[in-house]
This record gives C-alpha cells, sequence and structure tokens, in this order.
C-alpha cells in the first residue's frame, strides 16, 4: 500500500485535475464490462499499461507488478470456471470435453467453459488495469476531493479524511511496538509470537481511541466546528487524457465490432 | 504591560480523579512576552494551556482574555480560539490531513475567510514556517521536523495573539530547533506572545521573559528565569536543574 501510495505522489500525472484519470478509468471500467470480449479485455490492459508508463511516467515494473499480482488471484478464480471438479467416476460426465481422472476425483472441461472463463479473466484484468491506473497516478486525497466536488455529503468525506489520515499514524504506532515487543524477543516463538500479537492490537485499540481523543482537541483549538472545512486544491487541465480517452473507447469500441 | 491572558484561582479536575490537576493556579501571560513553563511530566502544564482557549473549564476560578472573563458559549469560544492558539506536543495529534495545504487550511476557513483569503493565509503562514516546499507533499511522507513546522503554520494561519507550545521542541535535534525558535522569535517581533512549556533549562534562562514554574497543579513561582534559578529553595524543590554552561548569570535578574 505504501508503495502505491509513494507512485500516486510521484508520477507524471500527479498535478492533474483527478476528473480526467477517474474519468478515463472508470469509462474503461465500463467499456470492459459492456464489451465482453477476450480481446477488448486485453486491449485495455495494453492501453493503461501504455498510459500508466509513457505518459505518467511509472516503471513498467510497479505496474506490471501490481497487475500480476492481481492477475494470480484472478487466475484461481476463473481457474473455477474453466475446470469442473468432481468426486466418483468421470464416466457419467456428460457433454463434449475433455475428462481426466485423479484417483477418486475427476476433472473435467470443455471450449465452452474455457471461454467463458477467458472471457471473465481478461474483462476482470481489463478493468483492475484501469483502476490500477487511476490508483497508481491519483493520491487518496485527490480522489477525496474529486468526491467532495460531486458533493458527496461531508460526513462521508471528513471519514475519510481522517482514516486515511490515521491508517499511517497507527501503521507508525504498530511498526513501533511491534520493534519494542521485538527487541525483547515477544516473536521468539509461536505461542510467545501470538501472545504478543494478541497485546498489540488490544493495545493499538486503545492507542487509536486515544489519539482521537486528542485529535478532537486540537481540532476544537482549530475553530472545528461541525465539519473540516479545508481548500479545495488547484489542479492542471490535460487535454491529453481526453484524447487518449478517445483512442481508448474508440479502438476497445472497433475491436469489440471486428473480432 | 497588561496581561493578555489571565488565570484567577483556576481549579480544575480531570473526571474521575481525586487529585485536582490545576489547584488554585493565578497566573498572568503578558502581552508581547516569551514565556517558559517550566514543571515536571504531569504537574499541570497542558491542563494550564486548555484552560487559555477554553477546551477545559475551571471548576472554579476565572480565565480571562485582554481583561474579559471567557465566555464557554460556542461563539465566542470561536473567537477565543482564533486569538489563542495551542500547538501540540505530538504533530500527528493535529494534522488530521493527509494534504499539507489542506491541513494549514483548516483554521483559516474555521474563521470563516473566502478561500482566497485563506490561500494566502496558508502561503504567508508557511513561508514563516519554512514549509513553502511541503505544501504539495502528503503529510505522512515527513519527517518529524518537518511535521512539527507543518502543525506551527496550521496554527499561525489563524494569526493568533498567543501561541502556546507545548513542548514542541523535545523531539526536535538542535538545528529544528533553533529554527523553531528563530520561527517564535519573528512571532515575538511581531507582537505575538509566545508561551512554551518545556524541560530544557536553558531555555528557560536564555529565552524566556518570564518563567512559569508549576508542581502538583500549583504554579510555584512566575517571575524572571535569572531570579527563579538563583532562589535555591526552590531549586531545591523543583530539581529543575542549574543550566552547566552559565554559572555566573544565575545571579543576575
Amino acid at each position: 500500500m505504501e508503495l502505491i501510495d509513494h507512485y500516486a505522489y510521484n508520477n507524471k500525472l500527479r498535478a492533474v485535475d483527478p476528473v480526467y484519470k477517474a474519468g478515463l478509468a472508470l469509462m474503461v471500467l465500463a467499456l470492459c464490462l459492456l464489451l465482453n470480449r477476450p480481446a477488448v479485455g486485453l486491449l485495455a490492459v495494453c492501453w493503461m499499461g501504455l498510459l500508466s508508463t509513457a505518459v505518467a511516467g511509472l516503471p513498467i515494473r510497479v505496474f506490471g507488478g501490481v497487475l500480476f499480482a492481481e492477475g494470480s488471484f484472478l487466475l484461481l478464480a476463473v481457474a473455477g470456471l474453466a475446470v469442473s471438479v468432481g468426486v466418483g467416476s468421470a464416466d457419467g460426465v456428460a457433454g463434449v470435453g475433455w475428462t481426466v481422472q485423479l484417483g477418486p476425483l475427476w476433472l473435467a472441461s470443455s471450449p465452452a467453459s474455457i471461454s467463458t472463463a477467458l472471457r471473465a479473466g481478461t474483462r476482470a484484468l481489463g478493468g483492475a488495469a484501469a483502476m490500477n491506473f487511476l490508483a497508481l497516478t491519483t493520491p487518496l486525497v485527490d480522489l477525496i476531493e474529486l468526491m467532495r466536488r460531486l458533493r458527496v455529503p461531508a460526513i462521508l468525506i471528513d471519514i475519510m479524511t481522517l482514516m486515511y489520515r490515521n491508517i499511517f499514524v497507527l501503521l507508525e504506532s504498530l511498526e513501533r511496538m511491534h520493534t519494542a515487543q521485538d527487541t525483547r524477543l515477544g516473536y521468539v516463538n509461536f505461542r510467545r509470537g501470538m501472545a504478543s500479537a494478541g497485546v498489540l492490537a488490544s493495545r493499538l485499540f486503545i492507542d487509536a481511541y486515544q489519539r482521537g481523543q486528542r485529535l478532537q482537541t486540537a481540532l476544537s483549538s482549530r475553530g472545528f466546528t461541525s465539519d473540516l472545512k479545508v481548500l479545495p486544491i488547484n489542479y492542471d487541465s490535460d487535454w491529453r487524457i481526453i484524447v487518449l480517452g478517445a483512442a481508448v473507447a474508440a479502438s476497445l469500441t472497433s475491436v469489440w465490432v471486428l473480432l | 504591560m497588561s496581561p493578555l491572558v489571565e488565570l484567577e484561582s483556576v481549579r480544575f479536575r480531570y473526571p474521575g480523579q481525586e487529585e485536582p490537576a490545576l489547584n488554585d493556579v493565578s497566573v498572568s501571560l503578558v502581552r508581547g512576552q516569551k514565556v517558559a513553563v517550566m514543571g515536571r511530566n504531569g504537574s499541570g502544564k497542558s491542563t494550564l494551556f486548555l484552560h487559555c482557549n477554553g477546551i477545559l473549564k475551571p471548576e472554579s476560578g476565572t480565565v480571562r482574555f485582554d481583561g474579559h472573563p471567557i465566555s464557554y458559549r460556542h461563539r465566542s469560544l470561536l473567537a477565543l480560539r482564533q486569538q489563542v492558539s495551542i500547538v501540540f506536543q505530538n504533530p500527528d495529534d493535529q494534522l488530521f490531513s493527509a494534504s499539507v495545504a489542506q491541513d494549514i487550511s483548516f483554521g483559516p476557513l474555521n474563521l470563516g475567510m473566502t478561500p482566497e483569503e485563506a490561500r494566502q493565509r496558508v502561503q504567508e503562514a508557511a513561508e514563516l514556517c519554512g514549509a513553502s516546499d511541503l505544501l504539495d507533499r502528503p503529510t505522512h511522507a515527513l519527517s518529524g521536523g518537518e511535521k512539527a513546522r507543518v502543525a506551527l503554520a496550521g496554527v499561525l494561519a489563524m494569526e493568533p495573539a498567543i501561541i502556546l507550545a507545548d513542548e514542541v521542541t523535545a523531539s526536535l535535534d538542535p538545528w529544528m530547533r533553533r529554527q523553531m525558535f528563530e520561527i517564535f522569535e519573528r512571532l515575538v517581533e511581531q507582537g505575538k506572545t509566545v508561551v512554551l512549556a518545556t524541560h530544557l533549562a536553558e531555555v528557560a534562562r536564555n529565552w524566556a521573559d518570564t518563567l512559569v514554574v508549576m508542581d502538583e497543579g500549583k504554579v510555584i513561582a512566575a517571575d524572571a528565569p535569572g531570579c527563579i534559578f538563583s532562589d535555591e529553595a526552590l531549586m531545591a524543590r523543583t530539581r529543575l536543574n542549574e543550566p552547566w554552561y552559565t554559572p555566573a548569570a544565575s545571579v543576575t535578574g
């Protein structure tokens, strides 16, 4: 998560208005869902990779790495679509396709099920790539800002603001406490490790609660009334994103029509 | 010189505590002065600060700002907190936003400023605190010293008359600490009052115009640092260490 956060703050599209980036990503996601063909999903992955690396300047290793991690999970999920598993004899399994007997189990697959898996897998991968593009180029602060502009209720905005900030604060506490336990051999073996982790978790709850109270005091001192008023952030507009977005939409649609 | 913030016979107990956190405290914070507050951990320094801007309300006694007893009505408190600012010891307790610029803009916007005015205030405060180049950085990527400067900027953007800083220099390296004091110096030049809770005797002696000493919820001395450090009975009681490097200065007042 810290890696994604780091690149979200350090890429060439950082200053671009989040409305462009979110608009593009959501459009690609929608197209992947609507135009249900493997080629569309794969093309979407290529486009998002190109935008993330060539336009936003992210290392290809980062974009690829994140996508690979998601792809691995996806593979496990679609494997179930492609292959059916059963107990007993494979003889009773009807339909076209292939069956394999593995001791008491049988595995079965067919062109139809593989096609279904491929469609679902590429579609999901394309959508994931679109979301990765957004996540890797846009810090959460900017997404929250976008939601503020879209008139999402202030209470939700405030909760997101505080949660996002406190993730890092609590993560720091967690690391400090863990190191402190570790230096006193709190994780010397499994038993002690479980006990230490339990203490750590309960201590973190107390820590979060006390922090919340101190934050309340500090905010009150600065004139907090009902909601967390902050300045809107100024962004650059970027016509390239619109042009590229149109190109992406056109190519995805033509691939769907032509193939 | 007239007192800006004045506590008179203030008594306060935290809920569920037997011992009062403030026990009959009377102290004046004089306009335009540099004030150091010393005292052991738990002696009531933070509690004292929280009374100055009305976060805590005394059980008995009076808190005055600019000669008038403070009112604890909502609107009056907002006006008071614009004038009386607290910088907290741990910047992470104060910085609520992952965006530095947005965090600093919080106070000015609470005062009902327009976005343009607030933006101006953010720029000025950041510049004063040497945080101009931090405005676009995420809060969680800042170092401790940078966070401390941003926290201070967030308070200064409200242009308070008095800044109560609760051990803000405690965790800073010597260079950062020095920069912090340079900022305090500029604030005092602007006519503001700076109150600093500290454990450093050298700070109290060399920087402060007035030293307030607290012990077990009481203000046991408030005077020029020289007078306090030369009071042997007081030193024996409080164990505020003699500054080791200027022994000769201990007789001047």
